[in-house]
């Protein structure tokens, strides 16, 4: 079905290419979210990301490893946009001193948390590998090659977000 | 670590799931392909219906040559050619409808030209 749908979107089946982008925005979006905490510039990642690997969708076979190279792209890019904002904003003590403060608040794990911002409490390369692990299916390889984090590292980011949704949702008996 | 273990991965995917931000622009995908431009690809035109040339021409140049035979006792070698001639015809323009789907884009250009 995969095949399928790569091979129809490679022909040029806009219904397919429509199909293959519902599949995957709203991940791409929310990873990219997490990272830019911006709409506007999430969703120009997102879209940029895309037209890149539907551009080159004829060297892809299946929608796995298409997948994998979109979501290569958009953590790529959400980091490449952090670090250009951050290079803007360098001088700026202010913004520095907020942005210390948010830190301090994305840490701190207070007992009354819901459901509502129950992930607000992982961070964005946590979220990225859980979601991916779970939601995608991705296997632990195929997080490091679109992370470029090592397995170890992967492993451990997996275990401590799911600590943490546990911790956050235990008296909601997940 | 026993008790996350014990996490359903189904409860997990769910939060995850539920926890998945929308994308706003309702114009999101349409600016994809628009952006690849793959719109033109959509309204793809051909020149001429493939399976009616080759009807067409078949049967009238089977016809031609079936008459002329009949007609005519001996063909000369010029006839003979131009005789097959005529029924390749239809393989060059189906030819050149491969070539107008192929590159829509030149034709579309050079009408904008005119």
């Amino acid at each position: 079905m995969s095949e399928e749908l790569i091979r129809k979107a490679r022909d040029g089946d806009i219904q397919a290419i429509n199909e293959l982008i519902n599949n995957h925005k709203d991940l791409a979006f929310s990873i990219a979210i997490k990272y830019l905490k911006n709409t506007e510039d999430a969703e120009d990642i997102v879209q940029n990301s895309f037209i890149i690997v539907l551009k080159s969708i004829k060297n892809f076979r299946n929608e796995s490893k298409f997948s994998t190279w979109l979501f290569t792209i958009v953590y790529h890019e959400c980091l490449k946009e952090l670090k250009s904002k951050h290079q803007k904003i360098e001088y700026i003590p202010q913004f520095i001193e907020c942005e210390e403060e948010e830190e301090e608040e994305e840490t701190f794990v207070s007992n009354d948390y819901n459901l509502d911002n129950l992930l607000k409490v992982l961070k964005p390369n946590e979220y990225t590998v859980i979601t991916l692990f779970y939601l995608k299916e991705k296997s632990i390889k195929d997080i490091a090659n679109i992370t470029s984090l090592s397995k170890a590292n992967i492993k451990v980011l997996l275990h401590r977000s799911r600590l943490k949704m546990k911790q956050l949702v235990n008296e909601k008996s997940i | 670590m026993k008790k996350v273990s014990k996490m359903k991965e189904e409860n997990i995917k769910k939060l995850l799931s539920n926890d998945l931000k929308k994308i706003s622009s309702k114009d999101f995908n349409e600016e994809i392909i628009r952006q690849l431009n793959l719109a033109q690809k959509k309204e793809k035109r051909i020149l001429f219906d493939q399976n009616y040339i080759i009807k067409i021409f078949l049967i009238t140049s089977f016809l031609v040559l079936g008459i002329s035979l009949k007609i005519v006792e001996k063909l000369t070698e010029t006839e003979i050619i131009i005789g097959l001639f005529i029924c390749a015809l239809p393989i060059y323009f189906m030819v050149l409808n491969k070539i107008y789907q192929l590159k829509p884009q030149n034709f579309q250009n050079n009408e904008n030209l005119n």
